[in-house]
């Protein structure tokens, strides 16, 4: 075993940097450019309170088709127009309105973009912090590493541009960066294609690559064997080189590629899995699931219920849960579920539906963020086989014969990797 | 035969000519006009506050210094300037002999006598600032964080500092804008004047300790009491719209600004005056004059036939 994971939670709004991201439950703070063009005061502020290192990441991608920086009334994002109008500088580009790849003619417009992304990770919270004679200096505002902007590698084309971005990136930077590989399913299902996409990415200069196979659940990437083979591939391809490798959209599987080269992982704090699309997703109802620590994937609450609400304090520790927000409740005399299955009914138009209560969300992200963190330690300290092999022990435990087999799935796929 | 009134007329009256008496006015002149002057907001609230300190009306006021305009020879010292777009009117009776006297003012400054009044307004406010020891308040584009700290040091009318609901504070800031600030950071969305920065400086207070809120994150690993506090607090603070309250620390940072120097003081006492004039108990009553007063600002709201309804309405229930 090599080093210990790094966790990086990917924060969606100030109220979760503000409420929830402490030490001590992971190692460092990815925000989304686009989040700071919104809070950048709050953000600013935020981080400097905190004692975790942070970095920014660009999301030069959203504004790749004019779609991908849309609101749900279609008309675009202002955040996203401001970040566009930062990364434009120079350029006399408008970026944003038709696709990315229509609109940079040049290499040269390209490189601007990316010594501006690179820039922006620099200043852009510096631009927001409070004079220090109205809010007191804190400690200083220096992302731990800077990303190369990127764009979704659909074809050929984008590979290229991506390569020219990163150069550029390293350029400016002066230290190594990290490299985003954003592969479409379609091309990861490809050998070839994903040969020929690694190939076109830097070695000098380079810190990281940075994976996301957007769309690509927990359930599709074990699915489907050639998927996992594909996936695995490209996590040791790049190892292989001998620069540290990260996950952006990690999930259970996805963490047990700690042995075969993974040493990174980033991941937001819904405990649904929607496989991270590009696409914006639609606002829908809050979800009545929660994350089963026990089957380590998130299951409905009357599913939870009928599996763990009868369990006394042992039992819930030993066979569902043992995070320190459960405990915790279990010790005031609280069953967790009391409040992590906590639902009311609202009224939406003419409908009543039943949503978890303010409550109830507010302790799903605690469950759910301590239980990821066990099991970032777990595949820290343990060959993945191991920990997996405890785990289907449980569910066995729980009599949920299609979990066990679901998590056996997994040891299979590492196996056969 | 010779027509009478044709031999009147043709008749030759050049000797007597200014013997005659003046003829008598065909349609008599109304004894007062009504003078509707384009002040920029500044102006406006500069005027506002001289006004308060004198305890008069602002428009009796506008109107005394119109009439001094109208009375003595003094010469406009100020610079004649093209006015930008965020103008706000004012409304003024003067007697028809007043407003001669400011026409013919304006006339020997070549400048229409709107400017002219305009301009002569400045400089009366200018001096009487002066006398009165009041701080100059320039045009300026004071950071949105300021602003919100000096309106929420600020009190209404019942002496309330607390601003309750997020369109209050919305609506609030924007006007505070609107009225010092040379360019405008809100913009007409959903329900009238709006600006997310709002929501970011509020938040980035709170962080800070300026303003009551959720405690900051701390540095430390969460113990279960902290985890469980965060739990408690989102459950409560969906039963109700955010109350904005500086704390005691905030308080302290408004004073220790608007003491900074001449400019800060001025900028605090027109944020106080705004919030004064504007934060009425009812929050229907603000939306409303905010639609009426700055209607580009309404262009893409969702609400704009509700609130014209409801303001007319209003106007026709006065008695």
């Amino acid at each position: 075993m090599t080093h210990p994971l790094h966790h990086i939670v990917r924060v969606r709004t100030t109220d979760e940097l503000r409420n929830f991201v402490r030490p001590g439950l992971l190692d460092e703070i990815v925000v989304n450019a686009n989040l700071l063009e919104y809070s950048g005061r709050t953000l600013t502020a935020l981080l400097q309170e905190t004692s975790l290192p942070y970095s920014v990441d660009p999301v030069l991608w959203r504004l790749q088709m004019p779609e991908w920086s849309k609101n749900a009334d279609g008309a675009p994002k202002r955040n996203y127009q401001r970040l566009a109008a930062h990364y434009a500088m120079g350029t006399g580009l408008a970026l944003g309105p038709s696709p990315l790849v229509e609109t940079v003619a040049s290499n040269g417009q390209w490189q601007l973009i990316a010594r501006n992304a690179i820039e922006y990770q620099q200043s852009r919270l510096r631009q927001s912090e409070a004079p220090a004679d109205l809010f007191g200096m804190k400690h200083s505002l220096d992302p731990v590493r800077l990303t190369a902007p990127a764009l979704v590698a659909l074809t050929d084309k984008e590979d290229a541009i991506n390569r020219i971005l990163a150069n550029a990136s390293i350029d400016a930077s002066g230290r190594p960066i990290a490299v985003q590989v954003i592969i479409p399913i379609e091309r990861l299902m490809n050998p070839a294609e994903v040969a020929r996409m690694l190939d076109s990415l830097p070695m000098d200069g380079v810190g990281s690559y940075s994976i996301w196979a957007p769309h690509v659940t927990e359930e599709r990437l074990i699915g489907d064997e050639s998927l996992f083979a594909a996936m695995v591939r490209v996590v040791k391809t790049l190892a292989d080189r001998g620069i540290a490798v990260a996950h952006q959209h990690a999930t259970y599987a996805v963490m047990a590629l700690h042995d075969i080269g993974l040493s990174s992982i980033t991941h937001n704090l819904n405990w649904v899995d929607h496989g991270d699309p590009f696409t914006p997703v639609k606002f829908a109802n809050r979800s009545c699931r929660t994350y089963a620590p026990a089957l380590r994937r998130a299951i409905r609450y009357n599913e939870a219920s009928d599996l763990a609400s009868g369990f006394d304090a042992d039992e819930y520790r030993e066979l569902y849960c043992d995070c320190s927000y459960c405990t915790g409740l279990y010790s005031e005399g609280h069953h967790p579920f009391n409040q992590l299955l906590d639902t009311h009914i609202v009224q939406k138009g003419r409908r009543f539906i039943t949503e978890p209560t303010a409550a109830a969300l507010g302790a799903n992200i605690w469950h759910f963020l301590l239980s990821r963190r066990c099991e970032v330690n777990a595949f820290s300290a343990q060959p993945a086989i191991d920990v997996i092999a405890r785990d289907i022990e449980r569910a066995a435990g729980l009599h949920r014969g299609p979990d066990a087999a679901r998590l056996s799935h997994i040891v299979s796929l590492l196996k056969s990797a | 035969m010779v027509d009478p009134l044709e031999e009147f007329l043709n008749r030759d009256w050049s000797d007597v000519w200014d013997a005659l008496p003046e003829a008598p006015t065909l349609v008599s002149r109304a004894k007062t006009a009504q003078v509707t002057l384009r002040l920029s907001p500044l102006l406006l609230s500069r005027v506002k506050r001289i006004a308060k300190l004198r305890t008069l009306p602002y428009h009796a006021l506008a109107r005394s210094w119109l009439i001094d305009a109208a009375s003595t020879s003094a010469p406009l010292e100020v610079d004649i300037i093209d006015l930008d777009m965020n103008s706000e009117q004012l409304n003024i009776k003067l007697d028809q002999d007043i407003l001669d006297g400011v026409k013919k003012r304006a006339h020997e400054a070549g400048v229409p006598y709107h400017r002219f009044a305009r301009e002569w307004l400045t400089q009366e406010a200018t001096l009487t600032e002066v006398a009165l020891g009041l701080r100059p308040i320039q045009e300026s584009q004071p950071p949105l964080k300021e602003l919100m700290v000096y309106l929420l040091h600020a009190t209404n009318r019942r002496g309330q500092s607390a601003i309750e609901g997020t369109t209050r504070l919305q609506k609030l800031m924007f006007v505070v804008e609107q009225t010092l600030a040379t360019k405008t950071s809100f913009y007409a969305y959903n329900y009238g004047p709006f600006n997310e920065g709002i929501y970011d400086e509020a938040e980035a207070l709170q962080v800070a300790g300026f303003m009551q809120g959720a405690a900051p994150s701390s540095t430390t690993m969460p113990t279960f009491e902290e985890m469980r506090s965060v739990v408690v607090h989102r459950a409560g603070s969906t039963n109700g719209d955010n109350v904005f309250v500086l704390t005691p620390k905030g308080h302290a940072l408004a004073e220790e600004l608007r003491r900074k120097d001449e400019h800060h003081e001025g900028v605090y006492e027109v944020v106080a005056s705004v919030r004064e004039e504007w934060d009425v108990p009812n929050l229907q009553d603000l939306v409303d004059r905010v639609y009426e007063e700055y209607p580009k600002f309404t262009e893409k709201s969702r609400i704009r036939d509700e609130v014209e309804l409801r303001i007319r309405q209003g106007r026709m229930d006065k008695p």
